[in-house]
């Protein structure tokens, strides 16, 4: 970015313990997944069969999530 | 919509829009159709911002923001004025807010922040960051979560000294796996900024209607 100065740049993981519920809201909450997950299972609203088949899984159901962090500073008057 | 604080979240919305659905919604369609253009899945296809999406998202989040700001800004804040781009339902900008007296969280989605987590110094905007009718380094500091490739706005809002922190994170679903953590040292040569200022601030004249901060933040757990 012009006018700013790099200051910090970060990168981290962390294990999040999630329900298959949770797991499920976390899936359809992005556009494409949600249309795709609807194709598949054949359901307007794909949330039941899609926590039903996520609680049918393997347990524990972990999501790993890796951050990014990036500071900047403006510069200048 | 019910919130954690019992009050809907507190919403400006500006005279142009954005995320409206698409001009041919309300268009007839043709007798013969292939059955996914008749049905709801359409609508989520052609609106780029659908509901259904934003009540998942809402439903649950987990709380990364926290995770990703305090190693940033706990040494270098408090903030007076902080500015949070594509706030969506608010879990950035609860985040934000912990570390300024003062939050704007600004989102192009109406249905995004129609799901909004009210909070006593948040005021949330509809909009894009590029038409934010602020003035020039009116900004303290300002949060991007995965969107700085699309914003380009708010560097003219921040004040000399401010800090942009655009943050994002991926996933990856596991069903069992180890921890690891390896976050580089953060620098520790920047300046504290004061939260004392000698000049006004304009910034404070669109956010009147705002609520005393409140000695408790809400925590931006589900």
């Amino acid at each position: 970015m012009d006018g700013f100065t790099e200051r910090t740049v970060g990168r981290d993981a962390v294990n999040l313990p999630v329900t298959a519920a949770d797991l499920a809201h976390l899936l359809l909450a992005d556009r494409d997944r949600y249309v795709t997950l609807a194709r598949t299972l054949d359901a307007d609203d794909p949330f039941p069969r899609l926590n039903t088949r996520l609680a049918a899984g393997p347990a524990p159901r972990v999501v790993e999530a890796t951050l990014y962090v990036a500071a900047y500073r403006r510069a200048g008057p | 919509m019910p919130t954690d604080s019992g009050h809907r979240p507190r919403l400006i919305r500006p005279s142009y829009r954005f995320g409206t659905p698409a001009a041919h919604s309300a268009t007839p369609l043709p007798r013969r159709v292939p059955a996914f253009f008749s049905s709801p899945l359409r609508s989520i296809v052609t609106d780029p911002f659908p509901q259904a999406v934003a009540a998942h998202h809402a439903a649950y989040r987990p709380s990364l923001h926290d995770r990703i700001l305090a190693p940033v800004l706990d040494d270098r804040g408090p903030f007076d004025v902080g500015l949070d781009v594509g706030c969506g339902t608010g879990r950035s900008a609860v985040a934000l807010a912990a570390h300024c007296t003062r939050v704007q969280g600004v989102d192009p989605s109406p249905a995004m922040l129609a799901q909004a987590t009210a909070h006593d110094r948040i005021t949330y905007r509809e909009g894009n960051a590029e038409a934010l009718p602020l003035p020039a380094r009116s900004v303290d500091v300002v949060t991007y979560a995965g969107v700085l490739p699309t914003s380009t706005g708010p560097p003219r809002l921040m004040s000399s000294g401010g800090y942009a922190g655009p943050e994002r994170s991926s996933s990856r679903m596991t069903s069992n796996s180890t921890s690891r953590t390896y976050w580089r040292p953060w620098t520790s040569t920047c300046r504290r900024r004061p939260r004392t200022t000698t000049t006004p601030r304009p910034f404070r004249a669109w956010t009147a209607s705002r609520s005393a901060p409140s000695a408790a933040t809400p925590s931006t757990s589900r």
